[in-house]
């Protein structure tokens, strides 16, 4: 079925419209930087376009959050701003390293709930960006976009198990550094 | 359920983050909330991840849209519609469009949470034979008495095969319940690990496989009807198994 240019903006106004904000968030918080933001949700809608006589309605959501995910990783290797390995490419060791970063020697970490609580905007941004990508994206989807465990597993391609391991440890992470930078 | 203590604790960590996610059903929740009730440590973990998950909820609420990009996406899908007037017909196009979508995702959507409401409530049925006293309703490992056994009790037999010589001898048999009709469910050995088959007859979507709070779930679809395979036994021997249990007699 090859849908005519009206019956394609009426899909993109029903599908992709009602999520652009999520989109954007998303955006943002993978490109760091809101220039490079408004290019990929520009890029991604365009890719949207293009793909949505394939798209049934089914979770358009984690759809075009997958899009714009793709979008963002390809922008960024692109720039070279970001050195893209991903960890599944990383031997165990590296891999380890990698996940625990500065919570290594910090398996349990113990910090007062109220510190974490006190935790201004400007700190927590800074603490989300500096996490590795795949960690920044669960944590972001889930604790900034509210998706559930199996939507994030469908936005960035990996099973459940994954994205419940990276959430929990980018939640680590973040906890640990607040508590170092209280210290 | 990897045996070694790291692994419990890795796994009791993913099951704090899911249960204060809302992921857990109401069974894995109660229970790991006794946890945590009765466990210092754990109490502090959660309380910590409480406060980060409010924290962070509370200083990035969803922004709409800057005005300049809206612009820019409006003009993206409309490009070729600057010249063009609706006409009744096509607003009506838009309107059944926009319906049908609606009503295609509601249906998906729903569909796919009876799908894994299904594993969620077959994994509740594996776990419960864990904690009984034994896994199954008939004990037996001849094929031959597991199979008549379901006769009368479930709407179809199960296929009942032995795979002993693989090394996956049959423990038995039990009924479970999916979606208020009763099912069967063989149970076969691995070392120490217990592996349920469940057989129903609907046909779900696609295969899947999925892990969940530790567990190896696989689905898959043949002769018409469904069926799971669940364990704590290690992805690539539960793979192992179902090809196994698949292939002909």
């Amino acid at each position: 079925m090859q849908l005519d240019q009206n019956a394609k903006s009426a899909r993109f106004i029903a599908l992709v419209q009602p999520y652009l904000a999520d989109a954007y968030t998303l955006a943002r918080w993978l490109t760091r930087n809101r220039d490079d933001a408004d290019e990929v949700l520009q890029e991604a809608c365009i890719r949207a376009l293009a793909a949505i006589e394939q798209q049934t309605g089914a979770n358009a959501r984690a759809w075009l959050l997958a899009i714009i995910r793709n979008t963002a990783y390809t922008w960024l290797s692109a720039k070279k701003r970001l050195r893209l390995v991903g960890l599944d490419d990383l031997s165990e060791r590296d891999l380890a390293r990698v996940e625990e970063g500065g919570a290594q020697d910090a398996p349990i970490v113990d910090p007062e709930a109220e510190l974490i609580a006190r935790a201004n905007a400007k700190q927590l941004e800074r603490l989300i960006s500096e996490l590795p990508m795949e960690f920044r994206e669960a944590l972001v989807l889930r604790d900034i976009q509210g998706l559930g465990y199996h939507e994030i597993a469908e936005v960035t391609g990996v099973p459940v198990g994954t994205v419940m391991s990276r959430l929990s440890r980018a939640r680590r992470r973040v906890i640990y550094s607040l508590k170092e930078a209280d210290a | 359920m990897a045996g070694s203590t790291d692994g419990n604790r890795d796994s009791s960590d993913l099951l704090v983050h899911a249960y204060l996610d809302g992921e857990l059903d109401v069974a894995n929740g109660v229970a790991i909330k006794q946890r945590i009730d009765s466990d210092p440590a754990m109490a502090k973990q959660a309380a910590d991840i409480q406060a980060l998950k409010e924290v962070l909820r509370a200083n990035f609420p969803t922004e709409a849209l800057p005005p300049h990009l809206k612009a820019r996406v409006d003009r993206l899908h409309r490009k070729s519609l600057n010249a063009y007037r609706p006409t009744w017909g096509a607003m009506a196009a838009a309107v059944l469009v926009t319906l049908a979508l609606s009503s295609t995702s509601t249906w998906i959507v729903q569909k796919g949470i009876t799908s894994s409401s299904q594993t969620s409530e077959l994994l509740d049925g594996h776990l419960r034979s864990l904690v009984a006293q034994q896994a199954t309703d008939v004990a037996s490992s001849d094929r031959h008495t597991v199979k008549p056994w379901f006769n009368g009790k479930v709407a179809q037999s199960p296929r009942v095969k032995d795979l002993s010589e693989a090394g996956f001898p049959l423990v038995g048999g039990r009924i479970d319940v999916l979606n208020r009709v009763a099912v069967p469910t063989l149970v076969y050995n691995r070392r120490r690990h217990v592996i349920s088959v469940t057989a129903a007859p609907m046909v779900a979507a696609g295969p899947i496989e999925d892990a969940i709070h530790g567990f190896n779930v696989l689905r898959w679809v043949a002769d018409g009807m469904s069926y799971w395979a669940i364990s704590d036994l290690n992805a690539a021997e539960l793979r192992e198994f179902a090809r196994l249990y698949r292939e002909p007699p």
